[in-house]
């Protein structure tokens, strides 16, 4: 599918949102991930089809607007509030201890530290 | 310990067509959401029920072809041979403890609406398809019967290939094409297979005898159909039209699996079906009109009901799907005279409702399922301890009894304080509610673990302070102390606390739990929309009292709709007299009346007097003993919050994280780092 959007011409092409750790995980909707380097191979086949344009991923943590449907960790937030994911689950994030902080700090550097054209850092949800 | 030879019954093989089950514990279809999707998590889920006795382990709905496909759902599939490798893995896992692997094969038709293949859907005549989606079915030809008819063959042919015993045609929960072709609601055929019974039977007859005809040398044919959907006139009935198919077909197919429709009817909460055996009364009959084995379901936990239901000539196999979904290993149990070690199925469709959103299955009571391929857990094993250290684990909920009882399993010197004087925290207090009686059940078999196990000792009326703590000489902390009802408004909706709430007196659930007795004319506001509330709702009903409840969803505890309860529970609160008011959000309180505003049209406003008002919104972590004792981190090896006090959430919830804190306890496991297995594609 991206191919075929640099095919049409569009200089940059991004990616969806892509989780930057296991422990935010948007299950069930079938988002991108870089986890590890086993992500990486799978991405990689979209940079491939992208070439001639730039290629862009998102990556994202979802905290409270994620239900962490597959990995079950509550999810983080920075104080502990209804979750928000659109299964509306009945469960309350985590409130973030300063530890936790800078964990999640380490996760988007280890993902912008993955190989890459550009990195989108989301910031919406 | 052997058993009481009085469940010898359960034990006895019966022949099912040319094969024959070892004992009658029947895990009849039940899907997972692991599936095509996760196919090695599906194999091992499976594995595990017949390891625990299962004599027959079925897999879940199987979808035959891609003209009805339910995408985004990840059920079964065997479309073609490339299906038939993760099936091979499940009959091998199956057949390695000796049980039978059934597959029930699925048409779903208006069940069906085709997200990944875009084929139209098919029906017997023009209609809307299932939910809300904008799409209709078109009327089937000739031809299209035809062809359904050889695709259940086909499937059949895989079937008997991937190594499967016992091949379904199944007619239930009005997802199969077979059920939409015996209702006149969907059967509008002027043809040989609409308008007479016998006519809206013929293409169910017509695929049992081609289907026999493929595969029966080997495999028997189980027909699962729907006896009676609980619709009175406007649906079939036991007395009527199941009687009369039964009678029709009583012996073309090996093996009878029969229940009531819709889904939630037959997969009832025990807060609507409080009683195990509860579809007895709809499907008993089927035994007097076949002389083929039967199997029923009614979430069947107790083996003296189970003996009960074949002396009585009821069924001849006990089905289960929930009870082998809360305990893989009952049958194991009861055969070998443990009966107090079985973990009950609580009926609180917790299960159900991870279905209902496309993800792995989870249980209340039971949080290895789901859990077996992913992160290797073993329902009944767990690792021994890494050393002799002692632990801690303060408060004796949900999290931390199944965390105290699992550490305890694990070898541990376990100490488990509890503040009150009785064990259980939430599910203590709710199961005195109406209808969550069985909630007790977390309670009840922890209970009677920890009482068994010389390793733990429980303190109970032992509230203890970070000091006390601090005085012990334990390394490993853990924080299980629950959480407590919010009483400033602030809920899924509101982010911040609603105007006028701190000058006027509120209650909160926590109040009711504690013995409160509302008065007068009660307003609830449910911005929770889960259970509680309309539970709430439900009590204040029946001690008397004028109960208005209000909630900014459009449909009261509206995420029951995924635990299959939410028309139940409207209908109910309607029919107790219970006032309505959805849609509306609670915008200020003063004393004796709040004030509500349509949350479409927010200029709509009006006022509800009240002498009592409760408010469901949402929950604080009771950690200020875990808050208290933070600075002091360096002190302990672990120092963790658990359960509700970490992030307050559903009682699977809690118990599971119970349970992950004891198998992670002393491991190699980074707390940050969740351990867990996921299925890739591997693309090189
Ligand atoms: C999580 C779950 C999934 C189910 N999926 C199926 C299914 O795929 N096919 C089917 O025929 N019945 C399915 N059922 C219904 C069960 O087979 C069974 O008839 C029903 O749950 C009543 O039995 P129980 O009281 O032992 O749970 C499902 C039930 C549950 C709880
Ligand atoms: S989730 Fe609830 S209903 Fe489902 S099996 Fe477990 S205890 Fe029973």
């Amino acid at each position: 599918m991206h191919g075929v959007k640099a095919e049409g011409g569009w200089g940059v092409v991004c990616t969806e949102y892509c989780s930057v750790h296991p422990s935010s995980d948007d299950h069930p909707f079938p988002h991108e991930s870089l986890w590890d380097e086993g992500d990486i191979k799978n991405l990689r086949l979209i940079t491939d089809a992208v070439h001639e344009s730039l290629a862009g991923v998102e990556i994202w943590y979802g905290g409270r607007s994620t239900a962490n449907l597959y990995g079950r960790k509550a999810s983080f937030g920075p104080s502990s509030l209804p979750n928000t994911a659109l299964v509306g689950m009945p469960v309350q994030s985590q409130a973030m201890s300063p530890a936790d902080i800078c964990e999640l700090e380490i996760w988007y550097q280890a993902a912008e530290g993955l190989p890459r054209d550009r990195v989108v850092v989301n910031m919406s949800s | 310990m052997s058993r009481d030879p009085k469940y010898d019954i359960l034990f006895e093989p019966l022949q099912i067509g040319p094969v024959t089950t070892k004992n009658r514990f029947y895990q009849v279809p039940h899907c997972n959401s692991l599936g095509h999707g996760r196919p090695l998590a599906e194999v091992e889920n499976r594995r595990i029920k017949a390891e625990g006795g299962w004599g027959v382990v079925c897999t879940q709905e199987v979808e035959i072809h891609p003209s009805a496909e339910i995408t985004p759902s990840f059920e079964g599939r065997l479309w073609d041979e490339k299906d038939i490798p993760p099936h091979r893995l499940m009959t091998d896992a199956v057949h390695e403890f000796g049980s039978l692997a059934g597959i029930e094969l699925v048409y779903g038709a208006l069940h069906a609406p085709n997200n990944y293949s875009r084929i139209a859907p098919m029906s017997p005549s023009a209609t809307v398809i299932h939910g809300n989606y904008p799409i209709q079915a078109r009327a089937m030809t000739l031809r299209d019967i035809h062809d359904i008819r050889e695709w259940h063959v086909n499937a059949a042919k895989l079937a008997r290939k991937a190594g499967y015993d016992i091949v379904y045609v199944y007619a239930g929960h009005d997802m199969s094409i077979l059920q939409h072709f015996l209702k006149p609601h969907y059967n509008r055929r002027s043809d040989q297979y609409g308008g007479s019974l016998e006519n809206r039977v013929r293409l169910t007859r017509e695929i049992l005898t081609a289907v026999k005809e493929a595969v029966g040398d080997q495999c028997a044919v189980a027909m699962r159909l729907a006896v009676d959907e609980l619709r009175g006139e406007d649906g079939l009935r036991a007395e009527c039209e199941g009687r009369d198919i039964i009678g029709m077909l009583a012996e073309l197919p090996d093996l009878w699996d029969v229940n009531v429709s819709g889904w939630d009817n037959d997969s009832a909460t025990a807060r609507f079906e409080p009683m195990e055996g509860f579809q007895e009364k709809y499907t008993a009959f089927v035994k007097t009109l076949t002389s083929k084995p039967v199997v029923g379901v009614g979430r069947f936990t107790s083996a003296d009901a189970m003996v009960s239901q074949i002396k009585r000539g009821v069924m001849d196999l006990i089905g289960a799907a929930r009870p082998s979904i809360a305990d893989p290993f009952l049958p194991r149990k009861i055969e070998e005279g443990r009966l107090e070690d079985i973990r009950e199925c609580i009926g609180c469709n917790i299960c159900v409702a991870q279905d209902m959103i496309v993800a792995p299955i989870r249980c209340t009571q039971n949080p290895t399922q789901g859990e077996e391929w992913k992160r290797n857990w073993h329902p009944e094993n767990i690792q021994k301890a890494a050393s002799d250290d002692g632990v801690l684990v303060v408060g004796g909920g949900p999290a931390g009894m199944e965390c105290a009882m699992q550490l305890g399993k694990r070898g541990y010197a376990v100490t488990l304080a509890e503040a009150t004087k009785t064990l259980g925290g939430r599910v203590a207090l709710e199961s005195q509610l109406p209808g969550l009686a069985s909630y007790a059940r977390v309670r009840d078999y922890r209970e009677s673990q920890i009482a068994r196990l010389p390793n733990v000792q429980l303190y109970l009326d032992n509230r203890l302070s970070a000091e006390d703590i601090l005085e012990l000489e334990i390394r490993h902390i853990l924080i299980a102390t629950g959480s407590d009802w919010r009483r400033d408004g602030i809920g899924r909706r509101h982010a911040f606390s609603i105007e006028g709430v701190e000058s006027v007196s509120v209650l909160t659930p926590d109040d009711i739990f504690s013995g409160t007795k509302p008065q007068g004319r009660v307003l609830i506001y449910d911005d929770d929309h889960y259970y509680l509330g309309g539970v709430i709702a439900e009590q204040c009903r029946q001690d008397g009292l004028d109960v208005h409840l209000v909630t900014p969803d459009s449909k009261v505890s509206s995420w029951t709709e995924n635990t299959l309860e939410q028309e139940k529970i409207q209908s109910r609160l309607l029919s107790l007299g219970v006032s309505l008011t959805t849609s509306h959000e609670l915008l200020r309180v003063s004393e004796g009346s709040a004030q509500i505003a349509n949350v479409y049209l927010n200029e709509h406003q009006q006022e509800i007097p009240f002498d009592t008002i409760i408010l469901v919104t949402s929950r604080l972590p009771a950690d200020d003993l875990y808050q208290a004792l933070l600075p002091h981190q360096n002190r302990f090896k672990t120092l963790l919050a658990i359960g509700d006090c970490n992030a307050p959430g559903t009682i699977a919830a809690a118990v599971y994280d119970g349970h992950l804190a004891a198998r992670n306890l002393e491991s190699e496991v980074d707390f940050y780092e969740p351990l867990f297995r996921r299925e890739m594609p591997d693309l090189g």
